[in-house]
């Protein structure tokens, strides 16, 4: 009954909008939301500014560049373009091919990155599953599986392009904590968990682990100790 | 009072959980943000929790969690949280009989029967403004009588004070038309025999806070 009071938002072109409860929200073309939006399903394509928080009951998908000055609460969540975020991002699941930019902590229970992100506070998701295509930055990770790779090149162009720019990409954080940890290409001060395995290209100064540790001969650590 | 902080290492090796258990809470807000102290150490930043605090919570968590879903923790912590929260009373106000009519808290008869069974007095402290106020709102919604009003005045005045810090619910029955009040924690469930009839569940926190608002 709820869900049939609800109104659509449709933004096409340049214009500006006002936020409150909708069904769905589809913004197209250039566009301003004034308030805070909640809404079922959220679409978001070319340049769009929302001057509150962002909920969404089921989907959120970004195509384009999107900026959030508030909180974006999804149930799903898929980042395509360009968002930027000045709260906190929670969700269910989160995907990433484009770039995020979270001001605040970011939670949800699967975090997948295919591209960038940057998040200002803690990286909070049951599983983490980060490859990395472009360089990734969080202050602190937690949860129960992280698992970060590098992509091995597939075609001999993309082989070629990576020969030529320098190698940034990388994740850079303080401090990651879990359960079951795999690193690529990773630069962190300390580490913890009970099982961890540094794989190649990371630099980690110090690895606190309970159970196992395996470490690859291309990965810099400068202490590892079992507690 | 600085109470004893425990490192989160330190918790996890007293607990046996492992520090995806420990985000995975976090993240179901079994835990709250605020209870997760930074402190930059030599090593970097370190988090810390108040120890007797953090190692209650999470011995209930680890007694609940096979028969609860973490959802249904959540909801039950959230709420213990915030009846940890009293508002509190402001026992520094007080104010005068006229000031009480004039200010619109009380009517001039809810007063006069106050005055009438207490005795007269001219300066109100703040239990006592907040009794009267009780008494108002019970009277206005029309769910109390005078006499019943007077027998409410005396359990509040003589009880009350017991539940110093603590939330309580004021409570009223009837029987046979023979009414009763009582003054229970909030947090208690209480069941009658069918000829009982509740006439009205008070939450004395929540008056506090208008009491609060409307002497502000």
């Amino acid at each position: 009954m709820e869900q049939k009071r609800r109104r659509d938002l449709t933004i096409s072109g340049i214009m500006g909008g006002q936020g409150g409860t909708y069904h769905s929200v589809n913004l197209n073309g250039v566009g301003k939301v004034n308030g805070h939006l909640d809404c079922i399903h959220f679409h978001c394509h070319g340049r769009v500014k929302i001057q509150g928080d962002v909920k969404v009951e089921q989907m959120a998908e970004i195509h384009g560049d999107a900026r959030i000055a508030g909180n974006l609460e999804s149930g799903k969540l898929k980042v395509h373009g360009k968002t930027n975020v000045g709260g906190y991002v929670s969700g269910e699941e989160i995907e990433i091919h484009g770039f995020l930019k979270v001001n605040s902590h970011c939670e949800a229970e699967s975090f997948c990155a295919r591209g960038g992100f940057r998040i200002n506070g803690l990286l909070n998701a049951g599983t983490i599953d980060i490859q990395l295509y472009a360089p990734c930055e969080a202050k602190e990770i937690g949860g129960e599986t992280i698992r970060i790779q590098k992509p091995g090149a597939v075609s001999p162009f993309s082989k070629f392009i990576r020969s030529i720019l320098p190698r940034i990409d990388v994740l850079t954080v303080e401090t990651i904590e879990g359960d079951d940890i795999h690193l690529e290409y990773t630069r962190a001060k300390v580490v913890r968990g009970t099982n961890v395995t540094i794989g190649p290209g990371c630099i980690i100064d110090m690895v606190e682990y309970r159970q196992h540790f395996d470490q690859d001969k291309n990965a810099k650590v400068l202490e590892s100790k079992r507690v | 009072m600085e109470q004893e902080l425990i490192s989160k290492k330190e918790l996890l090796e007293l607990t046996g959980i492992s520090y995806g258990q420990l985000y995975r809470w976090k993240r179901k807000k079994l835990i709250p943000e605020d209870w997760f102290i930074r402190k930059s150490t030599f090593t970097g930043q370190e988090t810390f929790f108040r120890k007797q605090q953090i190692l209650d919570r999470i011995n209930k968590i680890k007694e609940l969690k096979d028969d609860y879903s973490l959802d249904e923790l959540a909801d039950l912590f959230l709420s213990s949280n915030e009846s940890s929260a009293v508002p509190s009373p402001n026992p520094k106000i007080a104010l005068q009989k006229e000031e009480l009519i004039k200010r619109n808290i009380v009517s001039e008869m809810t007063l006069n029967l106050y005055l009438q069974q207490m005795g007269d007095r001219t300066v109100f402290p703040y239990q006592q403004i907040l009794c009267v106020y009780l008494l108002e709102t019970l009277l206005k919604t029309g769910e109390l009588s005078l006499d019943e009003g007077k027998m409410m005045l005396q359990t509040f005045e003589e009880h009350y004070k017991k539940f110093e810090g603590k939330k309580c619910d004021l409570i009223v029955t009837r029987k046979m038309g023979v009414s009763s009040i009582m003054l229970v924690s909030s947090s208690s469930e209480i069941h009658f025999d069918n000829g009982v009839k509740i006439v009205v569940r008070l939450d004395v926190a929540r008056c506090i806070e208008e009491l609060n608002l409307k002497l502000k």
